[in-house]
């Protein structure tokens, strides 16, 4: 299969496939034929002699300084040099890799006005997998992510590095080693290739696939323990859901039922409480809220992915060139902001059924802390902690950083949006919640492995698979494997994959 | 006299605002009295033949839920629960919020899913329509069994406890029953879950919270046109062409207006030095309509939640079930509120920076827009304040829905702090009617200095009802009033431009 870039339909799925799983890329003939009529346009103009901010003026601050003709080509340079300006460790291949597929899309519209082989070179190094080596730090999300992009646009010079096949290289061995040539930055080349918010927003459109398949798994792990809980089912009927209305609830509600079907809980053949504690109970509630803020995310990080993220702005068909502000991240680090907190809040709700899990005044007749040594064996009395320091820190992150803005560039860009911190911060948040989240579900078998009635087929094979990697803990043992085997294993979405096969999609 | 009828068609944004601003009364529809009746029916016939327990029916409640309660102690233990929860605490919820909880706790428990008796929610009917308003406190609520202490103190007048606030007054509950000859209402088995279990506190606040940003993000697009104006700024940025092509609605509709608002200026239109403004200026759309998006998303959040039923344990006479599940929890609420302040405290955020360029003395502007230099320290100050309150706004975005205290004995051990989220939304609104009084205060000042130019014939005739409160300061002069003439201001203004709401709210 090969992805073919359009500039409109991109969904997050699509970004996943071609960052993460290698898929090919090819850009649309009209696509191309769109470049090429706006670089037409830019370069009459060019001749013209007409000032344009960016391609022959200083910009930010300097703005006003008009540069002449020899100066524009070195200004390419000069400019990409001095935004390559970040710090830190390198960034994940996959969010490279996203955001040079979401600037290719920007510039299949025909509004950005560069060459059409930096498009080219672009997608040529996707498909042939040179990809630059970026610092994860340095954005403010605002006249985009220039410090990262900078560091991609260094390659369309030959200059820069860049990893090729698990290696790194300087950018130029890189570049022939995969036998791409090196296009060079003609004038409007360096900002066409470096203003946009394109890398937060590929780390949020990864973020956001990623999360939705960790909550469908949190709703797994909470149908673990309700079974584990002897939980009374009837705060999942449909119906109570949809006098409420949230599509969320009603969905979460559903994939519940589907993991505890044809269990003796559901059936009713195990003897229930009236009511049970709201970690159990307002399960539906709790995560469907999330699914809502993600489907709001979800929909912005598409906009946002499809429109044209670029300043300043061509207009071929109006003849016009347009200086705006459509690299400004706000619109993506709103939402995600509420993203991330969202993920942090339901590893809250795993957190308090573990302890359910392991505080025998709570568990129904389960033994202190799922050990029936106790006294001699602690059991999973130290895993609570574990997930307790992982959430702290989730809370901390979960501070917003969109309203964090610092004027910069003497007070031009004196606002600026801080999503590439939202972006960061999330997958941190979210790192964390695979660890939580494992280690409910590890807490959650162990339950099961006590409890003699049958579980729903979701359960059961939910069960069956964390078996396949975590051993009954019979006596104590260290735990820090188990855990870090549970986090990898969440990660993997192997549970969830497996237990869709038996019981179908779960939203 | 105007007259709103409550039944089960949706209660939108518009009505609760024609609701509140002109004074309506509100009635029950003989539908809604049908089915409340019709509920209340099938639980008596149900408490009759059923001997099994039903929670909160003929059970304990929270962690008290395993100890049934015998048919003789029903009533008693209804008005305990009331008197036990009221356990509100700080300052008093201001009377229009109160009122609001009213209205919603009518239109939720006129389902008919709740079980309550007819004669408790005419009640509640005549309470609004005299406008005996119950005291609340503000603290108390975990949001989740949803506002119980506000929802009690709500709660306590029907029994004849409590104090209300009547003709302004704060008076005992008693007294004012005295004066209308009423009596006390007595409680039936699960009548007062029913009054408690529900998400009306974060609702009102919400609701309040979000009728004034719709206003306020009418109001923010306005000024920071002033300030563009005042800065010599560029209209380019605003082209339709530059939002077409990015999609996110809240910035096509921002730079519409702005470009709207400005039609005619002789100012926007006239030659400028520069190429380009600072953000604050040029991002306007795209940091406006950012939080016009995130908003809408509030609305609709709220436009669900005031349209359900919010209640536990639930009743549903047709299916003949009774489920106790967790639809007061208010997580969809404290995640949307906690979004609602980062939204608006971003309209505070570029309103100050705007503010701050005002004063930077560029664009042949004077330095802290002195008309006297010398003497005079201008407007170096009124932009410190509004600093200060983004500071705080800031402060009051940290999210409450991370958070989640264990309580009543591990029974209720996740909560949804929607409360808490609330309140804060509702501040950080307040703080942003201050933050753009003091742009407006500064864009007008500035304003004059591009005279004899003129701006768009709207802006002309804002600045022209600004300027009956607000006079330009010719020298040093005691700033807090007119600061707090400029807030009056904006309150006042009569708006008619176009809202940027979704439709379907």
């Amino acid at each position: 299969m090969t992805y073919i870039v359009k500039g409109s339909g991109l969904t997050i799925e699509d970004v996943v496939n071609v960052a993460r799983n290698g898929e090919k890329v090819e850009l649309h003939p009209d696509a191309l034929e769109r470049i090429i009529k706006c670089r037409a346009m830019l370069e009459k103009k060019i001749v013209a002699g007409e000032i344009m901010y960016g391609v022959n003026t200083g910009i930010g601050e300097f703005s006003e300084v008009v540069l002449n003709g020899d100066q524009v080509k070195d200004f390419q340079k000069y400019l990409v040099y001095n935004h390559a300006a970040g710090i830190g460790e390198a960034m994940p291949l996959e969010h490279v890799r996203g955001a040079m597929l979401g600037r290719i899309n920007v510039h299949a519209h025909g509004n950005s006005g560069i060459r059409p082989i930096i498009t080219r070179t672009l997608i040529e190094m996707l498909n042939k997998g040179v990809t630059p080596f970026v610092c994860e730090k340095g954005s403010v999300g605002a006249c985009g992510d220039l410090a990262p992009m900078s560091q991609i646009a260094l390659l369309m010079m030959g200059e820069g590095r860049a990893y090729f096949k698990g290696e790194l290289y300087e950018g130029k061995e890189a570049l022939e080693k995969a036998g791409i040539e090196i296009p060079g930055l003609f004038a409007r080349d360096g900002l066409g290739t470096i203003n946009g918010s394109n890398v937060l927003t590929a780390m949020s459109a990864i973020f956001i696939y990623d999360a939705n398949r960790w909550l469908k798994q949190a709703e797994i792990g909470a149908a673990m323990s309700l079974e584990a809980l002897k939980a009374n089912m009837k705060p999942y009927t449909a119906k109570l859901h949809e006098v409420r209305g949230f599509k969320g609830a009603v969905r979460s509600a559903k994939a519940i039922n589907k993991l505890v079907e044809g269990g003796d809980l559901k059936e009713q053949r195990v003897k229930c409480k009236v009511q049970d504690a709201y970690s159990m109970r307002s399960t539906p509630q709790v995560i469907g809220a999330a699914h809502d803020a993600l489907a709001y995310a979800r929909s912005q990080v598409e906009i946002e992915l499809n429109g044209v993220g670029d300043n300043p702005i061509f207009f071929p068909d109006e003849n016009l060139q347009l200086s705006g502000a459509n690299f400004q991240g706000s619109p993506v680090s709103l939402p995600m902001d509420m993203a991330g907190a969202a993920i942090t809040m339901i590893s809250v709700l795993s957190e308090r059924r573990m302890n359910r899990l392991n505080n025998p005044a709570l568990s129904v007749g389960l033994p202190a802390f799922l050990t029936k040594g106790a006294g001699m064996f602690s059991g999973l009395m130290l895993s609570q902690y574990t997930a307790d320091t992982l959430i702290v820190e989730q809370r901390i992150l979960s501070a917003p950083a969109s309203v964090q803005s610092i004027p910069a560039a003497a007070d031009q860009e004196d606002f600026v949006s801080m999503g590439m911190n939202t972006a960061l911060k999330n997958n941190q948040i979210l790192d964390n919640a695979y660890g939580i989240l494992g280690i409910e579900i590890m807490a959650a078998t162990q339950a099961l492995d006590f409890r003699e009635y049958k579980f729903g087929k979701g359960v059961t094979k939910a069960k069956e698979i964390v078996r396949r990697h975590v051993e009954f803990l019979d006596i104590d043992r260290p735990l820090y494997d188990d855990h870090n085997k549970m986090k990898e294993l969440v990660k993997s979405c192997e549970i969830l994959e497996e237990v869709e096969k038996v019981v179908g999609d779960l939203g | 006299m105007k007259i709103h009828k409550i039944s089960p068609k949706k209660l939108t944004f518009n009505s609760i605002f024609n609701i509140l601003k002109n004074n309506y009364k509100i009635e029950l529809s003989s539908e809604s009295k049908n089915r409340i009746t019709k509920c209340r029916r099938y639980l008596d016939d149900k408490m009759k033949s059923n001997e099994e327990p039903i929670y909160g029916i003929n059970t304990g409640f929270g962690s008290l839920c395993n100890h049934t309660i015998s048919k003789e102690e029903l009533s008693l233990l209804q008005s305990n629960l009331v008197k036990s929860h009221a356990c509100g605490i700080g300052d008093e919820v201001p009377c229009e919020i109160v009122k609001l909880m009213l209205l919603l706790k009518i239109q939720s428990l006129s389902y008919g899913h709740s079980g309550v008796q007819l004669c408790t929610v005419e009640r509640l009917v005549d309470f609004f329509n005299n406008d005996i308003l119950p005291v609340v406190y503000e603290l108390g609520s975990l949001g989740a069994s949803g506002d119980l202490a506000p929802l009690a103190h709500l709660s306590l007048p029907l029994l004849g406890l409590g104090e209300v606030y009547y003709n302004g007054e704060k008076n005992n509950a008693e007294e004012v029953y005295q004066k209308f000859n009423w009596k006390p209402v007595k409680l039936q088995s699960k009548e007062g879950l029913a009054l408690l279990n529900g998400t009306q506190f974060m609702s009102a606040y919400g609701v309040y919270s979000l009728l004034k940003t719709f206003r306020l993000s009418q109001l923010a697009d306005i000024i920071s046109s002033v300030s563009l104006e005042a800065f010599d700024g560029r209209i380019e940025p605003f082209n339709d062409l530059v939002h077409q092509i990015r999609f996110h609605k809240g910035q096509i509709e921002t730079a519409k207006r702005i470009r709207m608002l400005l039609k005619g200026s002789e100012i926007i239109s006239q030659y400028k030095e520069h190429v380009q403004d600072p953000y604050s200026f040029r991002c306007i759309p795209q940091v406006h309509g950012a939080s016009k998006d995130s908003v809408n998303y509030v609305a609709y959040v709220f436009s669900c939640e005031i349209n359900a039923v919010t209640d536990n344990p639930t009743i549903f006479p047709d299916e003949d079930l009774i489920i106790s599940g967790g639809n007061f929890h208010g997580q969809p609420l404290a995640l949307a509120l906690d979004n609602l302040a980062i939204a608006v405290a971003e309209w505070g955020n570029i309103s100050e920076r705007r503010t701050y360029q005002l004063l930077s003395g560029r664009r042949n502007l004077p330095p802290f827009l002195v008309a006297n230099p010398g003497l005079n320290s201008g407007f170096m100050i009124p932009q410190y304040t509004a600093a200060s309150i983004v500071n705080q706004n800031k402060q009051l975005c940290t999210p409450s829905s991370v958070d989640s205290i264990e309580s009543s004995q591990g029974q209720e051990d996740h909560v949804s702090m929607g409360a808490n989220s609330a309140t804060k939304a509702y501040k950080v609104v307040q703080n942003l009617e201050r933050i753009l009084a003091i742009e407006l205060f500064n864009a007008a000042q500035a304003l004059e200095f591009r005279r004899p130019k003129k701006s768009s014939e709207f802006i002309e005739k804002f600045i022209k009802e600004y300027r009956e409160k607000v006079n330009f300061i010719e020298n040093d002069k005691i700033m807090h009033p007119e600061i707090l003439k400029s807030i009056e201001f904006l309150k006042l203004f009569e708006l008619n431009i176009p809202i940027a709401l979704r439709d379907d709210i």
